[in-house]
This record gives structure tokens, C-alpha cells and sequence, in this order.
């Protein structure tokens, strides 16, 4: 009977805060293109090269060196048989009398190539694959280490509170890119232990942050009326406390990436990160660094393809932290 | 001749989700010496009046309108920067609501102090520290000439407000503007101040526009009344007349509404019983509601239930909770701050124990304790002749459906993840209560009914809700395991007036139709007066007085409740005539 | 205070014993070891290298020695007898002293003033020839201030490395801190102050560019426009004070670059943070007590905000530190500087040891004492702080 009555109410349908929070980030403009600008990028990265033709490890002879987009002109100089595949000079560098052209074929490396004749934009992507598959692994490795540590510690308090916040106090403290330096030239530069290392430097924001929202949230009344309404403790845990901290963690993490992925670029630029065949932006530009003057095109589309990421990743970052900030959602 | 004359001001905010009226069209004056009261709740635009007055609106998102208001000849709403700024401080003064981030707490208090005297007057250092410190002695700080050098850390709100003062006044201004200067204060506390402003006023002859939500206030210190209700001003006048003989219906509700001391109402009045509002053509109409005083009257014939005195609920025995302070990871506690220090008290089935003190006196404690939210550190709780201190949370869990606790804030509550129809069928779903989600779902819209809220409701979520919406959701969340007490944490002390009255009006209901037993915590003695049946005083983690609340008021055994009641402000007609007068 | 400083002081202690103890460990663990490179090294000398630098001893032993507790072996020498011979007398030069050693490994002190001592290392009884190593113990190690030798840089301890590459390590960043402060302090204050105008936007879009172009995209672009094709400054080296500089008052131009790439970074990082926290204390209560005061708008912020507003970038002075610390390995390998991170990163390449152990000690102690004056440049800023 009541049953019926109840099928009658038009329900009001409530807008939860996921909701709001959506709403909000979707009508910020940076945010919205941070978001599709990292979606393609990574979409680049992870199908892209298997529709290129060239794998970055190709050598196209004729086409070392070649400006993005360059075609390719042969030269015949009218006094020897040699062809110049291409010519920096118009003469002859035998007889020095002007060279003619032979042929032209058509241009086929979008970013151009190395010296060696590799197609760049091969590379970029490869790169790129690489780059955002250490940002994302290592910042869940920091994301698991940070989140469990501050939860315990925020959630359990006195003591254990003290002992383990102390120990990150410390781990603050000490100079930490040395040490992923360390571990990285003396073991060999292996993608696990560089998810690990970096994981292993990250986690500590993210711990303080996980704390201090559990404290927080542990203060809050509707945690106490949970414990008041004899609700057990899994339950609090994960039906009260942790779809509130989940906001925080989501922002943080997002900041999280771009940072990480810095920090392999700085790795591998000092040429203690990824290695060869593998490669990622931090080794390119580096690679594009010690040639730049002569071919500034190789430092240029890796550096333009790393920043565009960061920036689509900060963008995400800020306008996440705008959506869901319970300041600024409260009224 | 009026020192500030207000004219036709309109104040609005263009905010994302359009225009907010926060004041639209009104017109008063402030004479000189006397002072104004202005009284509303919250969102009626009093303070947002005084911003504007003082330039302190932000813009965007505020924009004034239009209107006029006239200070010695400059129009504060349009006068340029450079001379709103030499009046600013200088012949207008203005305190705030919360003395625990008013003051900088960076800068020592002295440094705070003479700013205003560097500035204005272009004193030199010397002598305005002398000048701070005579004003200091005449906010009442004992030893002002060693404190000066504090900062605002080391001082409790009280004083801090007293520093605000002094800041305020040491320019010897024309006009002060207190924005609901004792809100935040202990009632004590306030009462001090509000002595030390009259007294300030009297003394320096400022004229004083206070503004505040309390009436009571009002009525121990205005000479002149204006009353808004979102944006315009309903009512302005003399205080006796608008007390005695109050012309509009929100004024009416708003007087009858509060609890009082002396009232004998058994169910309090509440402002929509004088009041009606209808919407014309996107305009709110106010109109008055006939016949209020008999309804009202005829609400009062209810029959209160009768209470068996040896039928007792509950019976706490010499409860102790002690809290380590400052305890660091290899040494044990400096000290135990005693939080709850061996108190006893019994509750019979049915009625209401009020648990009134100051803030810091152990009361929440107590009723955290009562509930095993705080684990005692010594001394029985007996529920129903069970001892039930110190059980763990197995053990508890039993119990958790027949005591629950409704707490202060209904904005943190409420787990803003989880809808109306989560937060209300979860508990029963824990301890087993309904045989299918939609026999809890049944269950949940009664309960919403039953605490007079729509049972469509159902599927929002907590931020949906007004404040005094929220606390009616704790209340149902808390019915939801039918227990058969409820401790009530400072459950209404976060509301304007008129929804107090009517949450009040709920639990008492409440109490009748389902025989509950409350502890109600309160700061607010009046509150506790229409609740309780029997009362206990606490004072630093002790009972000083329990009792009869009846007798308690009429005759309070201990000079603590003396003072307690002597701090509530006196604002029946016959003492505003004997004040005015 | 004092007794805070002292306490925090004591407590270095044991955390830089914990890194010591990782890194030795770490470093020893790691496959490896300082003169495997060199190929043309025959087995005997290489043993005889490791004998001269203690790496003979069990590693425990050498931890000890490392640390300075236990004492070490050094100057060690053999001595051989002829038969019938029982003693020998010479002059060991570099240390000044005329030894005289008997066959019964037994020393006899003649001139200076250490202790010497002699053990059997072989005694032929049926020739009677007999051979003695002689040695003096002495504790050197970190105890006693000691980085050791470095294993690479023959000739050179590891305290005599940073001495001199460590100067120019800390003149780069002090140029880039201060440009960091100044320009990140400025700007984010400028666009607190004008939030929501083009003085905020612009400010900020800059600080967003200098965070996502990392100090090694920002270097070689500035190199590029700066260096090569403007050529205003040079683009690598860094030449000593007083030369022939860029500026007539011998103020070297290679500096420009580096402190700039350096220090637009965290820049960046400040000016976002400054911007942050200055919002954050404007709309706090007792602004609005300033403005009421009739404060101008210059004296509210400097008086009023700027304190509480600076809280979060000077918490942030500590990780600045130790990021302009880590980031000058990247400008030094760009512009070819010859500071302590260039070092650190050859030694760890080439297993020097002790200078890897060594920087990264300095580097800890650095960076601990730099926390400590930010915890007490914080306590000094916010007096509530002060007063736990």
C-alpha cells in the first residue's frame, strides 16, 4: 500500500557532486582543452606509430637530415656521374662548377629526420608512448605507497601517527633525486626500478595530502554519527571516508603525472633514464640539444610535443582542483 | 540632526546564478549618540547594509545600485576613494563578528593598535602606544602596559574583542559599526562586552549602529530598532514600541518565536504563523496571517506526557574523561586536560535532561562519553541497568539503535556523497531493520515525513538542503533505528531564530508521539528552559548545580547559574521601560 | 629557541648516519667497482689498487673504517729480511719518519711521532727469510670530517672536490633563487592583487609556460636564440671572477643563461604559490579589519598580507632548495660547468666511491640546515608557529 504511494512522488533528482564537479569542468575552457589535447596526444603516442611507415629505427639514407616536411632534390654535377642526394652548396665540392638538378621526389617525413636519417615524428611517438607509460605507472606506484601511509596515518592517529609522518618528515628532508640518480647508474636502467624509483619520490605530497584530509573528515560530524549509528569500520572507511577523499587524491594526482614525467626526462636527459632502442622526449630533446644549432627541428617538435603535455596535464590539474574543491562548491 | 542618513540604497550581487538583492531600497538614519539596532537573520542584508556604508563591499561581484548615504556631507556611496579612507578608522569605526581572525595574527596587538592613530593623526610612535595603552585600560585589560606587546594568540575571544574595540575607538570616532560583535562569544562574555559598549558609548557619546540576530541583544542596548527580512526593512522605530506593540508580521513571528526565560509556551510560535508569503509576478508579498494569537494559543492545549521519576533510562555515575595533553612519541602526556571530571546524574524515561554550560565545560564531552564516542576514563553509565562504559564497538553495536545523538552541525553531518535515501536507509540496513530496499525506501519517506519534509526529497543530496532542512534529516536519520534516547548536541545552536523555533517544536513533538528520552546541550539557557524538565549546570568538566529547570531558574542555588542567568539579556517590555525610561 | 635549534641540530645526526649507511651500502651493492674499466690492468695490480684503498677488508670492516670508528691501516709497506738479517732502518719520506724494523715484527719508532706497527705476513722457517708488512692505524673517516681519497681523481680527496666545485655550484644558485624570489614574488603578488585582469592572466599564463618547459627545454632554447643567434652571451663555460667578462666589471656573462634557465622555473613555482597564499589571507577577516582602519590599499597588502600571503612559498623554500640542488645537474651538463653536480654525476658513472658517498653526504647536510633555517625563517614569519 505505502509502496503505492511512493510510486506516485515525482522524485527530485538530486545533483551529486560528481555531478557539479563535471559540470564545472566542462565549462572551463582550459580545462576542456587540456583534456582533449592530452587525449591526443596519448592517442598519438599509443596507436600513431603503427600507422606511420617508418619505425624510428629506420635508416632512410637519402633522407638524413632533412628539415619536417623537406623534399628530397638530386643533384648531378654535368662534369662527373656523382649525384648529390642533397646539396648544402650549389657547386660541385670536386670541380666546383654548378650543380644541376636531377630529380625531386616527394617529401615524406612530417618532422623530418636525424642525422642518421630516422624519421622524427616516429621517434616522437614512440617517445611519447614511453614517457606517459613511466608518468602513469610510476605515479600509481606513488599513488598506492602515498595514499595507504597517509590514510593509516590519518585515520589511526597518536602514535603510529607521529611515527610514520616522522619518517616522512625525514624522507623530505634527505636529497631524493640523488638517490633515483644513484639507484639509477648503479643498477642498470631498467623501466621497473625506474617506475620504483620515481613511484618512491612522489608518494610523499601525496601521503601529507591523504592525511591531512582523513584528519579532517575524521572531525567531521557525520563520521562521528557513523560510529554513533554502529556502522563497523570497513564500512566508514570505505562508504564515508573514502569516496570524500577522493576529490583531493584525483587533483593531486593529476599534478602528480606531469611532475613524474619531468623527472624521467630529467633522468634519461642526463642520460641515465631510458636507453636505447627504447627512447622517450627526455632523450630526444636531448639528442635534439647537442645538434640544435644545425637542426634546430629535432629539439623543437620533441620539446613542443613534452610541453604540450605538461601543459594539457596542468591545465587538467587546476581545473580538476576549481571543480572539486569543496570551498568553492559549498553554496 | 542625523549624522548618517540613508537613502533608497540598493546593494546587489550579480553572481553566476543571477541577481541577489542582498539589499534592495532601504531608507534609515542614525542620530547622533544613540543606538541603532538593526536585527534580521541571516540573509537579510544587515551586514551587508554596513559594508557598503563602510566601502567594503567587494565589486564585482557586488554593485550599489543606487541610493544615497549621507555623512557630514560626503555621499559614502559615491565619495572617491582617497576621502572614504581618511573618514575609514578615522570618524568611522567598525568591529566584526569573530574576534579569532579579525585581528592579524602576525602582528603584535600594539602594532595593530596605534596603525590607526599613525595613519590618521600622523602620531608619532610613542605616543600613540601611550594612547593604546590608555584605551586598552578602558576595554578593561588589567596590566595593558605589558599585554600591548602581545599577540592576538595569546588572548581568549572576549578579550580580543575588547582589543577590536579599542582599535575601533581609539580614534575617537563619530560613528561605530559593530557587526554582530558578541555572536561568537560566550553568553557571560557578551554580557560584558555589551556592558563595556554602553558604557564606551556613554562615556565617548559615539553613536553605535550594532547589528545582530538576537533580539535580546536589541533590547538590552538599542535605543532605536530597525528590523530587516531579506533586503528591505520591515520595521523601524523606537525600541519600547516595536517590543510592546510590533506592527509587522515578521517582527511579530520574530519576537514570538524565540524562547524566553519567562515565556510559559509550550509550543513555541513560529515567524510563518504571523506570516505569509506569496509569490506575485516573481515578487515575494508579505501579507499578515489572521488570527495568529488564537492558533497560537490554541497549539499550546497539548498534553505533555507524564514522567515516572524511578523509571530510570539512564544513570551516570561519577564519570571522569581525561585527555592526554601534549603527549609526545617517546614520553608519555604532560598533563591530562580533565575534559569530564566525575559527574552523576540520572535520566527517567521520557524526559529531557538540559546540560548547559559554557563552551569548554565538558558538555559535549559528557554527551559523547554517554555514548561511547569517547571512551571514559573512569565511572559507570548505566542504560537501562546495563553498565555500558567502555564497551567496544561489537558490544555497542547492540545499543546503537536504541541511543542516538543529533550533533551541531548540519552542514558536516551529513556525508555529502551519499543522497538523502543512502544516508537514511543505511542505518537500517547495518542493524537489519526492513525486509527489501523498498520496504527501507518506504520507511525513509515516512521518516522524511515525519520531520515535516517531502518524501521527494529522497533523491537529493545533503548541499540541496537549507541548514535547518539538514538538521531535520539528521533528526530522521537518527529516528531511523526507532531508539528510545537522544542526545542533542547544541542541535539548534547553528540556526536563525525562526527555524530554531520550529526544529525545537519537532523534537518536542517528537518526544511526545514517540516517548523519547533527550540530553539536550545547550549554551543557550532559554533554549534549554523550553526543552528540559530537568537540568544540570556544568562548569570546567563539573556539575555545579542540578535540578528541577524550573526551580534552577526561579532560584539558582550557586553564584555560576546566578550569573549564567544574569548574562542572558533582558529584554522583557518592562525592563526595556525601565532602561528607556 | 636555542634549544629548538639545538635539538634539531642533535637530530641530523642520526639521519645523516641512516643516508651514510644506505648510500655505502647501496654503492657497494651495485654491480661493479671503480677500476673495472680499466681493462689493461692486470689482476695483481688491481688487487694491489684495492689493497692501497682499504677494498681488501670485509665490507662491514670497511663501513666501520669509513665511518671513522674503526681505525685503518695506512702507509703500509712490506719488509722483507734476508736470512740471518733481524733488522732494517729507512726513512719513510712521506710521513718524516726513520723507522727501524726488526724481524720479530716489532717496530722501534726512531723519528715523528706516530705508532707504527708490524705484522708477520710470511715466514719462511727453512730459509729463514721473513717478510713484514708495516703500518700505522689511524682514524680518519667521517667522524673525523674525512670524505677520503677519491678513487678517480688521483692525487685528490673528496673534501679538496667540493671545495672547489661546490663554489661554483652555490654562486648559480644563489642567481637563480634570487631571480626565482624576485620574479615569483613580484608577479604572483601583482596578480593576487589584480585577480581576474590581464595582470593576473598574463603573469600566470607565463608562470604556467615556465613549469611546463623543464629547465632542460628552457636551457638549450635559450642557448639557441640567445647564444647562437643573437649570440648576446656565451653559451657555455664558466670562465673565473675578474676575467674578461661580459660586463666591465668582470662579472663573467656565462653565468646569465644558466641562472636564468635555472631560476625561471621555480619562478614560476613561487609566483603560483605567492598568488595562492596572497588570495587566501585577502579574503581573511582581518583584511577586512585593515580596509576598516581606512588602511591604503598599498598598506594593507604590505603590512597586512604579505606575511601571511609569503607562509606557502617560504614552506616551499625547503623542496626549492633541494630542486635547484637536483636541477643544476641538468644546467651544469648544458652549459658545461664544472660545479659539484657535474662531479656527483661522473662518480656515480664511474663507481668512484667515496665521491659519490661524499657529495651526497655534503648534499643531505646542505639541505637539512637549509629546512632548518626555513622552519626557523617560518616560526619567525607566523608567531603561532613560534610559540610551539
Amino acid at each position: 500500500m505505502k509502496r503505492d504511494r511512493l510510486a506516485d512522488v515525482k522524485f527530485d533528482e538530486g545533483t551529486s557532486l560528481w555531478k557539479d564537479a563535471r559540470r564545472r569542468l566542462f565549462q572551463n575552457k582550459m580545462a576542456v582543452f587540456g583534456l582533449c589535447a592530452f587525449s591526443l596526444v596519448t592517442l598519438l603516442s599509443f596507436v600513431g606509430p603503427s600507422l606511420l611507415p617508418y619505425d624510428h629505427e629506420t635508416i632512410d639514407l637519402p633522407y638524413q637530415a632533412r628539415p619536417p616536411l623537406s623534399d628530397k632534390h638530386s643533384f648531378v654535377c654535368p662534369n662527373h656521374d656523382y649525384v648529390h642526394l642533397y646539396s648544402v652548396d650549389e657547386n660541385c665540392y670536386v670541380c666546383n662548377t654548378p650543380l644541376e638538378p636531377a630529380a625531386i621526389q616527394p617529401a615524406r617525413h612530417l618532422m623530418g629526420t636525424d642525422k642518421l636519417g630516422r624519421d622524427l615524428c616516429a621517434a616522437v611517438l614512440r617517445g611519447g608512448r614511453v614517457s606517459l607509460a613511466v608518468g602513469f605507472m610510476a605515479t600509481a606506484v606513488s599513488l598506492v605507497i602515498g595514499v595507504i601511509w597517509g590514510a593509516v596515518a590519518g585515520y589511526f592517529g597518536g602514535r603510529v601517527d607521529q611515527f610514520l609522518m616522522r619518517i616522512v618528515d625525514v624522507l623530505y628532508a634527505l636529497p631524493f633525486l640523488i638517490f633515483v640518480v644513484l639507484l639509477m647508474v648503479m643498477f642498470g636502467r631498467n623501466f621497473l626500478l625506474l617506475f620504483f624509483a620515481i613511484g618512491f619520490v612522489e608518494w610523499l605530497t601525496m601521503s601529507r595530502i591523504v592525511r591531512a584530509q582523513v584528519m579532517a573528515l575524521k572531525n567531521q560530524e557525520f563520521v562521528e554519527a557513523a560510529v554513533a549509528l554502529g556502522y563497523g569500520r570497513m564500512r566508514i572507511i570505505f562508504c564515508h571516508l573514502l569516496p570524500n577523499l577522493l576529490g583531493p587524491v584525483i587533483i593531486y594526482t593529476t599534478l602528480t603525472v606531469p611532475a613524474v614525467m619531468l623527472l624521467e626526462s630529467v633522468l634519461s636527459f642526463l642520460g641515465l633514464g631510458v636507453q636505447a632502442p627504447d627512447t622517450s622526449w627526455g632523450v630526444l630533446i636531448k639528442q635534439g640539444a647537442e645538434g640544435m644549432e644545425d637542426y634546430p627541428w629535432l629539439l623543437l617538435f620533441p620539446a613542443a610535443f613534452f610541453s604540450l603535455t605538461l601543459f594539457s596535464l596542468n591545465f587538467i590539474g587546476d581545473g580538476l582542483r576549481d571543480a572539486l574543491d569543496p570551498k568553492s562548491s559549498k553554496d | 540632526m542625523a549624522l548618517i542618513e540613508v537613502d533608497n540604497l540598493k546593494t546587489y550581487f550579480h553572481t553566476r546564478n543571477g541577481v541577489v538583492k542582498a539589499v534592495d531600497d532601504i531608507s534609515f538614519t542614525l542620530e547622533k549618540g544613540e543606538i541603532l539596532g538593526i536585527v534580521g537573520e541571516s540573509g537579510s542584508g544587515k551586514s551587508v547594509t554596513v559594508h557598503t556604508l563602510m566601502g567594503l563591499v567587494p565589486q564585482p561581484p557586488g554593485r550599489i545600485e543606487g541610493g544615497t548615504a549621507n555623512f557630514d556631507n560626503h555621499n559614502l556611496l559615491t565619495t572617491d576613494e582617497a576621502v572614504l579612507r581618511s573618514l575609514r578608522g578615522k570618524r568611522i569605526s567598525m568591529i566584526f563578528q569573530d574576534p579569532m581572525t579579525s585581528l592579524n595574527p602576525y602582528l603584535r596587538i600594539s602594532e595593530q593598535l596605534i596603525e590607526p592613530l599613525l595613519i590618521h593623526e600622523q602620531a608619532n610612535r610613542k605616543e600613540a602606544l601611550k594612547r593604546a595603552i590608555t584605551m586598552l585600560e578602558k576595554v578593561g585589560m588589567s596590566d595593558a602596559a605589558k599585554r600591548v606587546h602581545s599577540y592576538p594568540h595569546e588572548f581568549s575571544g572576549g578579550m580580543r574583542q575588547r582589543v577590536m574595540i579599542a582599535m575601533a575607538l581609539i580614534t575617537d570616532p563619530e560613528v561605530l559599526i559593530a557587526d554582530e560583535p558578541t555572536t561568537a562569544l560566550d553568553v557571560t562574555v557578551q554580557a560584558q562586552i555589551l556592558q563595556l559598549l554602553k558604557d564606551l558609548q556613554t562615556d565617548l557619546g559615539v553613536s553605535v549602529i550594532f547589528i545582530t540576530h538576537d533580539l535580546g541583544v536589541i533590547a538590552e542596548l538599542a535605543d532605536r530598532v530597525v528590523v530587516m527580512y531579506q533586503g528591505h526593512i520591515v520595521e523601524q522605530g523606537d525600541v519600547l514600541p516595536i517590543f510592546e506593540n510590533p506592527q509587522h508580521p515578521y517582527t511579530k513571528g520574530l519576537l514570538a518565536c524565540r524562547p524566553r526565560l519567562e515565556s510559559t509556551f509550550k509550543v513555541l510560535p513560529i515567524v510563518s504563523d504571523y506570516l505569509d508569503e506569496t509569490e506575485v509576478d516573481g515578487q515575494i508579498e508579505l501579507s499578515e496571517k489572521p488570527d495568529a494569537a488564537a492558533r497560537i494559543e490554541a497549539m499550546q492545549k497539548i498534553d505533555e506526557p507524564e514522567i515516572d521519576e524511578t523509571d530510570l533510562l539512564l544513570e551516570v555515575n561519577d564519570l571522569c574523561v581525561h585527555f592526554p595533553e601534549r603527549s609526545g612519541f617517546f614520553y608519555g602526556p604532560e598533563g591530562w586536560v580533565k575534559a569530564v571530571d566525575g559527574i552523576s546524574f540520572t535520566v527517567p524515561r521520557g524526559s529531557t535532561l538540559g546540560l548547559v554550560g559554557e563552551s569548554g565545560c565538558g558538555k559535549t564531552t559528557t554527551g559523547r562519553a554517554i555514548l561511547n564516542l569517547v571512551v571514559p576514563t573512569s565511572g559507570s553509565v548505566k542504560f537501562m541497568g546495563v553498565e555500558i562504559a567502555g564497551r567496544n564497538a561489537a558490544a555497542m553495536l547492540p545499543l546503537r539503535k536504541r541511543m542516538q545523538i543529533v550533533f551541531q552541525d548540519p552542514y558536516s553531518s551529513l556525508n555529502p556523497r551519499l543522497t538523502i535515501e543512502q544516508a537514511l536507509t543505511e542505518p537500517m540496513v547495518v542493524h537489519g531493520i526492513g525486509s527489501s530496499h523498498s520496504d527501507r525506501r518506504d520507511r525513509a519517506a515516512a521518516l522524511l515525513e515525519e520531520v515535516d519534509l517531502e518524501p521527494q526529497f529522497l533523491r537529493r543530496y545533503p548541499h540541496e538542503f537549507s541548514g535547518g532542512q539538514r538538521q531535520r534529516i539528521c533528526v530522521a536519520r537518527a529516528l531511523s533505528l526507532e531508539p528510545e534516547f537522544i542526545v542533542c548536541d547544541e542541535a539548534v545552536s547553528a540556526m536563525d531564530v525562526s527555524v530554531q523555533a520550529q526544529v525545537l517544536n519537532l523534537l518536542k513533538e517528537l518526544q511526545a508521539r514517540r516517548n523519547l528520552t533527550y540530553i539536550f546541550i545547550s549554551h543557550d539557557l532559554s533554549v534549554v528552559k523550553f526543552m528540559a524538565d530537568t537540568m544540570a549546570v556544568m562548569r570546567a568538566g563539573k556539575i555545579v548545580e542540578q535540578g528541577s529547570a524550573e526551580v534552577i531558574y526561579a532560584n539558582p542555588a550557586e553564584d555560576y547559574t546566578q550569573r549564567l542567568i544574569d548574562a542572558i539579556p533582558r529584554d522583557s517590555v518592562g525592563s526595556i521601560k525601565q532602561r528607556v525610561t | 629557541m636555542f634549544r629548538y635549534i639545538f635539538k634539531r641540530l642533535i637530530f641530523f645526526i642520526p639521519v645523516l648516519w641512516v643516508i651514510a649507511t644506505i648510500t655505502f651500502f647501496m654503492v657497494r651493492m651495485a654491480p661493479g667497482d671503480p677500476f673495472s674499466d680499466e681493462k689493461e690492468m692486470t689482476e695483481e695490480v688491481r688487487d694491489r689498487i684495492k689493497a692501497y684503498y682499504g677494498m681488501d677488508q670485509p665490507l662491514w670492516k670497511q663501513y666501520l673504517i669509513y665511518l671513522g670508528v674503526t681505525a685503518k691501516e695506512v702507509n703500509k709497506h712490506r719488509v722483507t729480511f734476508a736470512s740471518g738479517e733481524d733488522s732494517k732502518e729507512y726513512r719513510r719520506e712521506d710521513v718524516n719518519a726513520t723507522l727501524r724494523v726488526t724481524a720479530t715484527a716489532e717496530v722501534k719508532t726512531m723519528q715523528g711521532d706516530t705508532q707504527w706497527l708490524a705484522r708477520f705476513l710470511d715466514q719462511n722457517t727453512t730459509t729463514n727469510i721473513s717478510e713484514v708488512e708495516v703500518f700505522r692505524l689511524e682514524r680518519s673517516g667521517l667522524l673525523q670530517g674525512e670524505l677520503g681519497p677519491s678513487f678517480k681523481h688521483k692525487g685528490k680527496s673528496v673534501n679538496d672536490i667540493i671545495r672547489e666545485s661546490f663554489p661554483k655550484s652555490l654562486e648559480l644558485g644563489l642567481y637563480s633563487m634570487a631571480i626565482a624570489l624576485f620574479l615569483g614574488i613580484t608577479a604572483g603578488a601583482i596578480a593576487a592583487l589584480k585577480q581576474n585582469t590581464i595582470l593576473d592572466y598574463a603573469p600566470m599564463s607565463f608562470a604556467m609556460a615556465g613549469i611546463c618547459l623543464p629547465t632542460f627545454v628552457m636551457g638549450p632554447l635559450l642557448v639557441l636564440v640567445f647564444g647562437l643567434w643573437l649570440e648576446w652571451f656565451p653559451v657555455a663555460g664558466w670562465s673565473a671572477w675578474g676575467g674578461e667578462g661580459f660586463f666591465p666589471e668582470g662579472w663573467p656573462g656565462d653565468r646569465v643563461l644558466p641562472a636564468c634557465t635555472l631560476g625561471f622555473f621555480y619562478a614560476a613555482m613561487v609566483a603560483r604559490l605567492t598568488r595562492g597564499g596572497m588570495l587566501e589571507t585577502l579574503s581573511q577577516d582581518f583584511i577586512k579589519t585593515a580596509r576598516a582602519k581606512g588602511l591604503t590599499e598599498t598598506r594593507v597588502v604590505v603590512k597586512h598580507a604579505l606575511r601571511g600571503g609569503l607562509l606557502p612559498t617560504v614552506s616551499f623554500l625547503g623542496p626549492a632548495f633541494a630542486g635547484i640542488i637536483s636541477g643544476s645537474f641538468v644546467i651544469e651538463t648544458i652549459f658545461t660547468i664544472p660545479g659539484l653536480g657535474r662531479h656527483f654525476i661522473e662518480a656515480a658513472t664511474n663507481r668512484d666511491y667515496t665521491l659519490v658517498l661524499g657529495t651526497v653526504l655534503f648534499y643531505a647536510t646542505l639541505i637539512l640546515m637549509l629546512n632548518l633555517i626555513v622552519d626557523i625563517l617560518q616560526a619567525w614569519l607566523n608567531p603561532r608557529i613560534r610559540a610551539q
